[in-house]
């Protein structure tokens, strides 16, 4: 028993250096890899990249000719118009479409997707904002509705339900076909947006709802899902063009936008996405989208124009990260670490990251070889610490630490 | 010893305990209190404000009439000039003065301070923004200062120091009779302003320092305090009017307005701040500033014109917390209790809360007779168990859940 409860210690401090000890080592030798910023030129129809390297920043189009500063926001005017507007070298016209400044503000955006939008705790309780309420400004609402099994609104204040409310939007909802329990819930839960949308529902079937309070009554629409996409994750956004309300992630990658008003599901070209491992980077403007899907060592940007048809396309691939010094040496030192937060996810866990490779392999036996010596040093018995061994084997540093922090007493 | 082992034991478990059962007590009973919301009409020349009676919020003058929703928002045009001018509702003059929705909006702001703003871990690494790029939007530079016994900037990327640059700062500063080391440093460290104004430091003299880059070079200011001011706080602000750069708090609770290219100190008209306990909320529309002060059971609000000159002073006075129901029952359960975080600041520790009176004597009291009747059931002897008793009598039920959980069983 004494001997358990002893391994009992020694798997804890396993546990810790393996925390705190990578965890210091990135602090020291992190290498930071900015990924390149790429847009696209419809002044030289060809994609512009803005590439930070350790010779200063370079910035080149596809093609290969290199740029300026200066240059590269008079070949981006969609993007840069402010500043070429105070320069005074915006042009009038861009593609015989006349340059006005409201126009190109309000056609601007940017959007972006990382795997921890999805890996994140979602809140139980959402307001629902009045939709047209005559009033300048957007306000919260007194209550706050959950959705499950059915929908309750709980006002906040007393803690209590309004039935009567409750009733007449469930009824709405059942009305529409919804099927509780309700399987997805999406919406900008803030009054700090142009306007409210209220939220997307995927329903028990999987098709989607739309649910909105219009002068204090629900308003419900039903949107038909194909059979075979299965929606896994939606994000609303807030468009001051209201060309569409969310974006869905179906659970075999794709990526849809649900336009305003029409409900049509228009699927973005990503092929080649990745949501639990890819970022998404999604910049519009007056003319169309520059989507750019970032993985860990390469990247795909794809040109659709305003009626998502593809324009141009431009991929780039780098090292991928074991390859890097930084983890190339850490994959020397250490067989793995553990975190208790990672950057693909807000939830805290024992998060295992295993070392590319078994070059580690030789320093744990290194650390094997002076626990012998130790012990031999001392006149032990080898064959009464073989456990400890295996443990400094596998554990390499983390294990020679946590024996000799609580050391095998017993056989002395 | 192992009596003494056994009582740190204790002594932890009614520390978990007054931590633990409070919070728990709280967010069951605890009774939202709800601060009154006052301004000044212009129309009424009078107060008007938004209270909350038996949960119903309730629009109302100085004088105690009612007001609808949209009557009560046509008193308040230069607050409510948004919704005014979309109802068209919006007068053409006040007081002969001229309405006109941008100089509304460009004169509308609301600052808020609270003691929590003060008691909070403060950054040593700066970004000195350039003030004049000749770009259209701020950018952070790719160093950052600190700034104790010299100023130094360091580069984020190499995380080296600039000599040159650090060299040329530092003979500005001590050029216009810098004293290190720096005291207090105040700025907006972001890029998301309207403008860059650099920052406010105080040296070892008790005097202000204003520091900004102007295209590379150093701009350095100094500010007079007078010997008697002893500023403790330095509160930057961003306003569109470019009226003042910040708000200086002196030891004394005066709040001082540093007044932009001028560099003068105007007094807020105030009396009976505290910084530890009150809020501040200065709201400034075209006409007016308003200035609150809002403690535990109380609130003043004063109004001065746009010279600062009072116009009018309105107190209002409600139940402090320590009369609350909610409170009274904890001071009668509970005789202290202790709070990890607290709303008065950021930092983390263990902060002792002492309810009001005596009433958890009695309570106590009975903890300590139901556990005598235990050691009396159980046939232990009394005099033994002496020094739990006690500790029972002082600490109440902390004291008796955990004498239970760490039972004295030296004596069976």
């Amino acid at each position: 028993m004494v001997k358990i409860s002893r391994f009992v210690l020694v798997i804890i401090g396993v546990i810790v250096t393996a925390m705190a000890i990578p965890d210091l080592y990135w602090t020291i030798f992190q290498e930071s890899r900015p990924v390149p910023n790429v847009m696209f030129s419809h002044v030289i129809d060809d994609f512009i990249i803005v590439q930070p390297g350790e010779d200063g920043v370079i910035r080149k189009d596809a093609s290969g000719n290199t740029y300026t500063s200066e240059e590269v926001e008079q070949k981006l005017p969609l993007m840069f118009f402010r500043q070429l507007a105070a320069d005074g070298t915006m042009p009038d016209s861009l593609k015989g479409v006349p340059m006005d400044h409201a126009t190109i503000s309000t056609h601007r955006g940017s959007y972006s997707y990382i795997p921890r939008n999805i890996n994140t705790p979602e809140p139980v309780l959402l307001p629902l904002i009045e939709a047209e309420s005559g009033r300048v400004g957007l306000s919260l609402p007194e209550d706050f509705f959950r959705l499950k099994n059915r929908i309750e609104f709980i006002v906040a204040e007393t803690n209590e339900v309004d039935k009567e409310k409750s009733r007449i939007f469930n009824d709405a909802l059942l009305e529409k076909g919804f099927s509780f329990p309700a399987q997805l819930i999406a919406g900008i839960p803030t009054v700090m947006k142009s306007k409210d949308e209220g939220y997307f529902i995927k329903d028990d079937e999987g098709d989607l709802y739309h649910l909105k309070k219009i002068r204090g009554e629900p308003y419900v629409a039903r949107i038909d899902i194909p059979e075979d996409m299965d929606i896994v994750f939606i994000e609303s956004v807030d468009m001051r063009t209201e060309e569409f309300y969310a974006y869905l992630y179906t659970e075999d990658n794709e990526v849809y936008v649900i336009l305003d008003e029409v409900y049509y599901l228009q699927k973005l070209p990503v092929e080649g996405f990745d949501r639990n491992r890819d970022r998404l980077r999604i910049r519009h403007d007056l003319f169309g989208k520059t989507i750019s899907v970032i993985g860990e060592d390469f990247m795909k940007v794809i040109r659709i124009d305003d009626v998502y048809e593809v324009i141009d396309t431009y991929e780039t691939t780098w090292e991928p990260r074991h390859e890097r010094p930084d983890h190339r040496m850490f994959a020397r030192l250490f067989p793995f670490e553990i975190r208790l937060e990672i950057p693909d996810s807000r939830y805290v866990g024992f998060f295992f990251n295993f070392a590319h490779g078994y070059s580690w392999l030789l320093l744990n036996l290194l650390f094997v070889a002076l626990a012998i010596w130790l012990i031999k040093r001392k006149g032990r018995d080898i064959r009464k610490n073989i456990p400890d061994l295996f443990v400094i084997l596998l554990a390499g540093f983390f294990g020679f630490i946590a024996t000799r922090v609580f050391p095998n007493k017993f056989y002395e | 010893m192992v009596k003494l082992s056994r009582y740190i034991l204790v002594f932890i478990g009614i520390m978990a305990a007054a931590i633990a059962i409070p919070q728990l007590y709280w967010t069951i009973f605890r009774e939202a209190a709800s601060t009154p919301n006052i301004v000044y009409s212009r129309v009424l020349d009078d107060f008007m404000m938004i209270k909350r009676q038996d949960g119903l919020l309730v629009r109302m003058d100085a004088q105690g009439n009612v007001y609808s929703r949209s009557d009560f928002e046509e008193k308040l045009p230069l607050l409510f000039f948004r919704q005014l001018y979309a109802t068209g509702e919006m007068p053409d003059t006040i007081d002969g003065v001229p309405m006109n929705h941008s100089e509304l909006s460009l004169h509308s702001s609301n600052f808020t301070f609270r003691p929590v703003d003060m008691n909070t871990p403060r950054p040593v690494l700066w970004p000195l923004l350039e003030s004049r790029s000749g770009r259209v939007g701020l950018e952070l530079p790719e160093d950052y200062f600190r700034l104790k016994d010299r100023i130094e900037f360091i580069v984020a990327e190499t995380n080296s120091v600039k000599k040159g640059k650090s060299r040329v700062f530092n003979d500005a500063l001590i050029a216009e009779g810098f004293e290190f080391p720096a005291r207090l440093i105040g700025g907006l460290p972001t890029a998301r302003k309207n403008e860059e104004e650099g920052y406010f430091v105080k040296d070892n003299s008790g005097d202000i320092f204003h520091l900004m880059m102007v295209r590379g070079e150093p701009f350095v200011k100094r500010i007079d305090i007078p010997e008697h001011k002893n500023i403790v706080h330095i509160e930057c602000v961003d306003l569109a009017t470019r009226e003042y750069y910040a708000f200086l708090f002196t030891d004394d609770n005066g709040i001082y307005l540093l007044m932009q290219d001028e560099y003068r100190l105007q007094r807020l008209p105030i009396k009976g701040y505290d910084r530890e306990t009150h809020r501040l909320r200065v709201r400034e529309d075209l006409l007016h500033k308003t200035i609150t002060i809002t403690g535990d059971d109380h609130t003043r609000v004063t109004v001065a014109d746009s010279n600062y000159k009072v116009i009018d002073i309105y107190d209002d006075q409600w139940e402090s917390s320590y009369q609350r129901r909610d409170h009274v029952i904890f001071s009668a359960l509970f005789p202290f209790q202790v709070n990890v975080l607290t709303p008065d600041s950021r930092y983390v520790g263990l902060n002792f809360f002492w309810p009001k009176g005596y009433a958890w004597l009695l309570t106590n009291l009975v903890f300590a007779g139901l556990a005598i009747w235990q050691l009396k059931r159980k046939d232990r002897r009394m005099r033994s168990n002496i020094t739990d008793l006690l500790i029972i009598i002082i600490t109440g039920i902390f004291g008796y859940i955990s004498t239970r959980v760490f039972p004295n069983k030296f004596y069976d």
